[in-house]
């Protein structure tokens, strides 16, 4: 190589403005795609628990159950939900189909649910993580039954219709 | 070379930014509203035209004086009317105290004795209902009624002429034929559409409406609906006028809910029947509630009003729908061709009035098309705030 290419190579090397401002740009995108997906998550303690039930996978879910930390449950169903309070863990039983049942209880001080029981063939509801914050929900896709946080904030006074 | 290359991948990239964060400038759509311009917020997507002849108002709200001691109860009913729809009662107020504990109860059992009433007046699916025992009837038959029935039909009446026609709850047919009203599906593609011919035979049923004559029988206390003589053939089939009350229906309720609020003393919270028809009392610590009213063409929402101590209905083409050749085909019939509404407007939400007439303003405010509505809205409902949104058509 000769003494000017190397002097050339040497005059070339490090960042240009316009590297500067596209790598910037990358960086500005991909910082703002964080801050969209990460900043505007509801990461506000489980305010509440909604438990549903549909009859096949082509019915819509009827709610059956709601409970907001702090306030009393509401029992939307009767026949199918049974309720017993000890100990601060609030046990939700609720009935499926002809003999399906699961079974959740919801820890009013920890505010979590979980699926502790149910006799469906997977058991996967049984085992799939609490619910601990608003993101996340557990379903038994055999009972056709879903826990999902229950956000009802009486605070906020914006309707969506 | 380099520099070049730069340039254009800097470009490109601030344009996509760009058009990401002001992509809605393009006003691809249009609001028209004869709330003043003081009185909403507009999303940017929407161009704005603000029409003549409304009276605003002031919002008058109430704040709670002790709010601290508030909590909120919420309770739902299912399967009225259809079994789809959910009503929803949410109030806040003291419910330590036994007194308001009590008083909750007593609206709750009412309130569920008023939509029983109605279910069993109004469905056309309840067996032995009012409207599904019309609705099988021989044409020329005279049927007994509920009062509720009676009530509602008389309104009905009223509303039919007030719009002109543009609201009838006879389209019964075209609802059905067009996959709607508990249809068993949607049609698929062309072919599957309800054939004119039938829909013009449908339609001339719908328009015999105005010939339902409503009986009182002082006496004994008894309401009857005579149906018209009336009768076409479809398929071999002899129909007669069948009524769909679901459009009136649920505003109906929300009416008499409201007024059962009022008597027990509720006054923070809210009554919501279906998701398109509500009675807004006062928010215990903001006064008004702040109405989000959702983009038929989005996810989020066109406008934000404020609302205290009025009904709120809405009637749009994006509940239920269905896309065939690029055409919508959306539930609300147009009575003046039997078809699904294709005035190109999309929504339309009415605040303020009874929530059974606003049920049915909004469902003919769709099927009158821009030029009338806008008519219509500076005329004949300048008592109320009126907003509808127009597609680019």
């Amino acid at each position: 190589m000769s003494l000017k290419k190397v002097a050339e190579v040497k005059k070339d090397r490090g960042f240009k403005i316009w590297d500067l401002i596209i790598y910037g740009t990358v960086l500005l995108l991909a910082a703002a795609l964080f801050i969209a997906v990460f900043a505007t998550r509801n990461t506000d303690p489980l305010s509440g628990v909604r438990i549903s039930v549909r009859d096949g996978v082509f019915s819509e879910y009827k709610v059956v159950f709601e409970y907001g930390f702090g306030g009393e449950p509401n029992i939307l169903d009767t026949e199918a939900v049974e309720t017993e309070d000890k100990d601060g863990i609030l046990k939700v039983t609720v009935k499926t189909g002809a003999h399906g049942y699961n079974i959740i209880e919801i820890d009013k001080k920890a505010r979590t649910a979980t699926v502790t029981d149910a006799n469906c063939k997977s058991r996967r509801c049984v085992y799939t993580p609490a619910i601990t914050d608003n993101n996340r929900d557990i379903h038994c896709d055999t009972h056709g039954l879903k826990v999902e946080p229950f956000s009802f904030n009486i605070d906020n006074p914006v309707q969506p219709i | 070379m380099k520099k070049i290359l730069a340039v254009v991948l800097s470009a490109v990239t601030c344009a996509v930014v760009l058009s990401g964060c002001a992509g809605n400038q393009n006003k691809q759509y249009q609001l028209y509203t004869n709330i003043p311009q003081n009185g909403f917020t507009a999303e940017s997507g929407y161009g704005v035209n603000l029409l003549t002849g409304g009276a605003f108002g002031e919002v008058k709200a109430e704040k709670a004086e002790n709010a601290k001691d508030f909590e909120a109860r919420r309770k739902e009913w299912f399967g009225i009317i259809n079994t789809d729809l959910t009503a929803t009662l949410v109030l806040s107020d003291n419910f330590k105290d036994e007194e308001v504990e009590n008083r909750y109860n007593s609206l709750c059992g009412d309130i569920g004795a008023v939509l029983e009433d109605i279910n069993y007046s109004l469905s056309a699916t309840v067996e032995g209902s009012s409207v599904y025992n019309f609705n099988n009837a021989q044409a020329g038959a005279r049927v007994e009624i509920t009062q509720t029935a009676y009530n509602v039909l008389q309104l009905t009446k009223q509303i039919y002429e007030f719009t002109g026609g543009y609201y009838n709850p006879a389209v019964y047919y075209s609802v059905q034929a067009y996959g709607f009203g508990g249809a068993e599906s949607f049609p698929q593609k062309a072919e599957e559409l309800p054939k004119d011919e039938d829909i013009a035979k449908y339609n001339i049923l719908a328009q015999s409406f105005e010939d339902i004559a409503l009986e009182k029988d002082e006496e004994n206390g008894k309401f009857y609906a005579v149906k018209p003589e009336i009768t076409v053939e479809v398929n071999g089939e002899t129909l007669s006028v069948k009524l769909d009350l679901g459009g009136i229906g649920k505003g109906y309720a929300v009416d008499l809910v409201s007024a059962l609020m009022d008597k027990y003393g509720f006054k923070f919270g809210y009554f919501n029947f279906g998701g398109s028809s509500i009675v807004y009392k006062n928010h215990f610590k903001a006064g008004n509630y702040d109405l989000a009213i959702t983009d038929p063409r989005g996810i989020s929402y066109y406008m934000v009003a404020p609302i205290a101590n009025q009904s709120v209905s809405t009637s749009g083409d994006n509940a239920q729908y269905y896309e065939i050749d690029g055409v919508r085909y959306c539930h609300v019939i147009n009575p003046k061709t039997g078809k699904p509404v294709q005035t190109g407007i999309m929504s339309s939400t009415i605040l303020g009035g009874s929530a059974a007439g606003d049920d049915a303003y909004t469902t003919a405010i769709m099927a009158m098309g821009r030029e009338k509505a806008i008519e219509f809205i500076q005329t004949k409902l300048t008592d109320r705030r009126v907003v509808f949104t127009l597609d680019k058509i």
